[in-house]
């Protein structure tokens, strides 16, 4: 559809209107020290002159006193929070007298999410193919991303820990959001420009008065994209990855990083894309339980538990677990990588592993490695 | 008779491929013998001085326990071989070997066929080598024996 | 059910997290560890139609829920057999059920034995312990279409003589004539009047062709890898061999992520895999 320009006054308006509709406004805002995907209600919630830095094992905020709303790059939290929560409740067990029963009960929550990324999106995307596209369905993924619109906004901003172009998942936004904006800060001026994609996108358009874009907005949003992509410092070369991971199980890296390796899971507590979880009874009092989904993490010993001990004992598998799900297997499974380039799990590592680092290693041949290197 | 045992040696699984001529070396070290249901081949402690080719029937290998009489670590059938411990100093049977079943075997003096591959080099390493695989099998089986594969867990 | 059943008759329910209530009709005790349970579906519906292999999901309310492959005969409309062995904290309430006490299932899932593959061939099925389990309902196949195979035999180990998982079957077997039955055990007392020596024993002294046969392997993983070397060795090659795996799984479905192995999701690209596509899972460690 045709590209639009929504002023700044206009932002808010979006955001009114989507409320008006009975949407849940997810956006980011500033949240004990960091940006949070949470409930907004005004455009003034925004995270406005606020920048993140961000490096292995590193995070701050920035006020760098702009008017720029959407100046940061990627929230600690991924919408997966949303469309996949931590805890979900699958159903209730009734004991009744002689009897038992299941009960389900369907939240229905219709989330508008403001601020998805280009590697968001392609996350929600790889997610999508593991819930909606198998021979299995999950309802209440299905029925929570149905009920929700999706508003992605271009990057303007990198970290130093992003690498979304080399693993082709940004920083453009791809197909499947229903209302894509990018924020343009050009001489003084400061407006979005705004395109929908989809009916529901164009519902929402309906309710503002856009005015049409021209072809000197096109080449300002092209120009802001190609400037975001040369920023891109990090990479990862996923030519021959998925062949070198799979035949080199045994390399010298996975010991060195596995001593380094605390096992402690954020990586996969912050990846947007990864979906493993365990189911759990949560019984009370009053004879009911509570039957759980809740993210789970392969590096976690008891992940693999099978009576009498872990097939996943040491760190060093746990961790080429991970990496080669994220890169190799990944393939076999759902067609595309399970890493977006987003950065977070080289944030949020303790000691600060970049799995960028670690690929870039495991390429070189086992018997030319040196240690350290 | 001579014959017979001939012609149960060449055909035996130990022995397969082995020229005539040295089988029919060893025949002078070999004699027939048949154990009854329940009968003592060798018990353990006692001169190992043969060994035997199984030809039919069952044996069982069996170690004495104080406490919970015998415990049979291995069942040997007709095709098998029963017994290397004639092949190696100190010539002492380690387990005890009772017929399961009426059992047929042929014989060997294990004194006689150590002097026949002294003097007979490539019978010695043939008899040697085919020894080696059978006691390689035992040894695999028995680790597979001693990781307690289908032991409670934990 | 029927709904929840797709074209290639495999079960696809709306909700497949959600487990369908069953009641406990009847217990059998196998061993000092193993339990057989028998259920069935508390409204009456009848059961999806399951395929030698397949397992459910067994649900003890209040403790959690564990993969148990169906042992029962997959003719049988209304009642689900599982046995299952008491070794952990799921296996253990589920051990703990008494007749009238209510189970969830969900399922069947996974891979099932390929049955029709082994049509007009010698079949080799090789057990262990409480892996005779998931074979049984396919011995039922071949027994219930014994003139669609050509030789047919079972060798089964076990730990001890008192750990024999269905020895009053066995026995049945063992009177059909058109069925070689081999049972071993790893020791024994001198009571015992059967063989003693590892299942991998078994394999060379079978009188079957291993040319045209196939063989199906259940048990420890220690067990499976030792008994597929010895059936290569004995001629088949890694096409022939059909292998079922086990791993942690929390859903059946590929969503938990638990059971993965390399690429494989256990639950839904196995349990049962061919061997020439399960070798892999054996040359790394800690996979």
């Amino acid at each position: 559809m045709e590209l639009k320009v929504l002023q700044l006054d206009q932002l808010n308006d979006l955001i009114q209107v989507l409320i008006m509709d009975d949407y849940q406004l997810i956006g980011p805002k500033v949240k004990d020290g960091v940006i949070s995907y949470d409930s907004i209600k005004s455009s003034s919630e925004l995270p406005i002159g606020i920048i993140d830095h961000q490096s292995p094992g590193k995070y701050a905020l920035q006020n760098i006193q702009s008017s720029r709303f959407f100046g940061y790059t990627v929230s600690p939290y991924s919408w997966k929070k949303y469309l996949y929560p931590p805890v979900q409740s699958l159903f209730k067990v009734n004991r009744n007298g002689k009897g038992i029963s299941f009960e389900v009960t369907n939240d229905e929550p219709r989330y508008a999410f403001l601020g998805v990324r280009g590697c968001e999106l392609n996350a929600i995307k790889i997610q999508d193919k593991i819930f909606l596209k198998g021979n299995y369905i999950d309802p209440n993924y299905k029925r929570r991303r149905e009920l929700s619109m999706i508003i992605a906004v271009e990057c303007f901003n990198t970290c130093e820990t992003c690498f979304c172009d080399s693993v082709g998942s940004g920083p453009e936004i791809p197909d499947g959001a229903d209302i894509v904006l990018t924020e343009i800060f050009e001489d003084g001026d400061h407006y979005f420009l705004a395109r929908s994609e989809t009916e529901k996108g164009q519902d929402i358009f309906n309710h503002l008065k856009l005015n049409d874009a021209d072809d000197k907005h096109v080449l300002i949003k092209d120009a802001q994209l190609e400037r975001v992509r040369t920023q891109l410092k990090r990479r990862v070369q996923t030519t021959g990855l998925k062949s070198n991971l799979m035949a080199n199980p045994d390399h010298p890296r996975w010991d060195e990083v596995a001593e380094r390796c605390l096992a402690c899971s954020n990586c996969t507590m912050v990846c947007p894309t990864c979906f493993c979880m365990t189911v759990e009874d949560v019984n009370d009092l009053d004879g009911t339980t509570d039957r759980q989904m809740r993210w789970d993490s392969c590096f976690t010993s008891e992940f693999t538990y099978i009576h009498g001990g872990n097939t996943r004992e040491s760190v060093k598998s746990r961790y080429r677990q991970w990496l080669t799900h994220k890169f190799a297997s990944w393939q076999d499974q759902f067609d595309s990588l399970g890493c977006v380039g987003c950065g977070r799990c080289i944030t949020w590592c303790p000691p600060g592993i970049d799995i960028t680092e670690e690929l870039e290693a495991l390429s070189i041949p086992s018997n030319q490695y040196k240690k350290g290197e | 008779m001579a014959n017979f045992i001939a012609e149960q040696l060449s055909s035996h699984p130990i022995f397969q491929g082995l020229p005539f001529v040295t089988i029919s070396d060893m025949i002078g070290c070999a004699s027939e013998k048949t154990f009854s249901r329940g009968g003592t081949i060798f018990l353990e402690g006692e001169n190992a001085n043969n060994c035997f080719i199984l030809l039919s029937g069952s044996v069982d290998l069996s170690i004495h326990t104080h406490n919970k009489g015998p415990i049979v670590i291995q069942s040997l059938n007709g095709g098998d071989v029963l017994g290397w411990s004639w092949l190696f100093s100190p010539f002492i049977w380690h387990f005890d070997a009772l017929a399961k079943e009426k059992t047929n075997a042929i014989q060997l003096d294990g004194q006689c066929i150590r002097k026949k591959c002294k003097e007979n080099p490539e019978l010695g390493f043939e008899l040697m080598n085919r020894f080696s695989k059978i006691i390689m099998e035992r040894l695999n089986a028995t680790r597979l024996q001693l990781v307690d594969m289908y032991g409670q867990p934990g | 059910m029927d709904n929840q059943v797709n074209t290639q008759g495999y079960y696809r329910p709306q909700l497949p997290m959600l487990p369908t209530v069953f009641r406990v009709v009847g217990k059998i005790k196998e061993t000092h560890d193993t339990w057989t349970l028998e259920l069935q579906n508390v409204d009456k519906t009848p059961l999806p139609s399951f395929h030698p292999g397949q397992f459910n999901m067994l649900y003890a309310s209040g403790v959690g829920e564990i993969p148990i492959s169906i042992s029962g005969n997959f003719n049988s409309q209304d009642t689900l057999v599982h046995t299952i062995r008491d070794v952990g904290m799921v296996s253990h309430a589920l051990c703990g059920l008494n007749t009238g006490d209510f189970v969830g299932v969900r399922g069947p899932f996974g891979t099932a034995w390929p049955m029709n593959k082994l049509e007009r061939k010698n079949v080799i099925v090789v057990g262990g312990g409480i892996g005779l389990a998931p074979l049984r309902p396919a011995i039922y196949h071949l027994l219930n279409n014994r003139d669609d195979f050509e030789r047919v035999a079972i060798a089964y180990g076990a730990r001890g003589p008192e750990e024999i998982l269905y020895p009053n079957q066995i026995m049945e077997w063992r009177s059909h004539l058109d069925l070689m039955v081999r049972v071993t055990v790893d020791a024994a007392s001198a009571s015992w009047q059967g063989q003693v020596g590892v299942v991998t024993t078994l394999i060379p002294r079978l009188n079957i062709d291993p040319a045209n046969a196939a063989a199906l392997v259940c048990g420890p993983e220690i067990m499976i890898r030792f008994a597929v070397r010895e059936l290569l060795q004995f001629g088949l090659t890694p096409d022939d061999i059909w292998i079922s795996m086990e791993r942690n799984m929390k859903c059946g479905i590929g969503f938990c992520g638990h059971c993965q192995l390399g690429s494989k999701f256990i639950c839904k690209d196995g349990p049962v895999f061919n061997f020439s596509e399960a070798e892999q899972f054996f040359k790394i460690k800690e996979l």
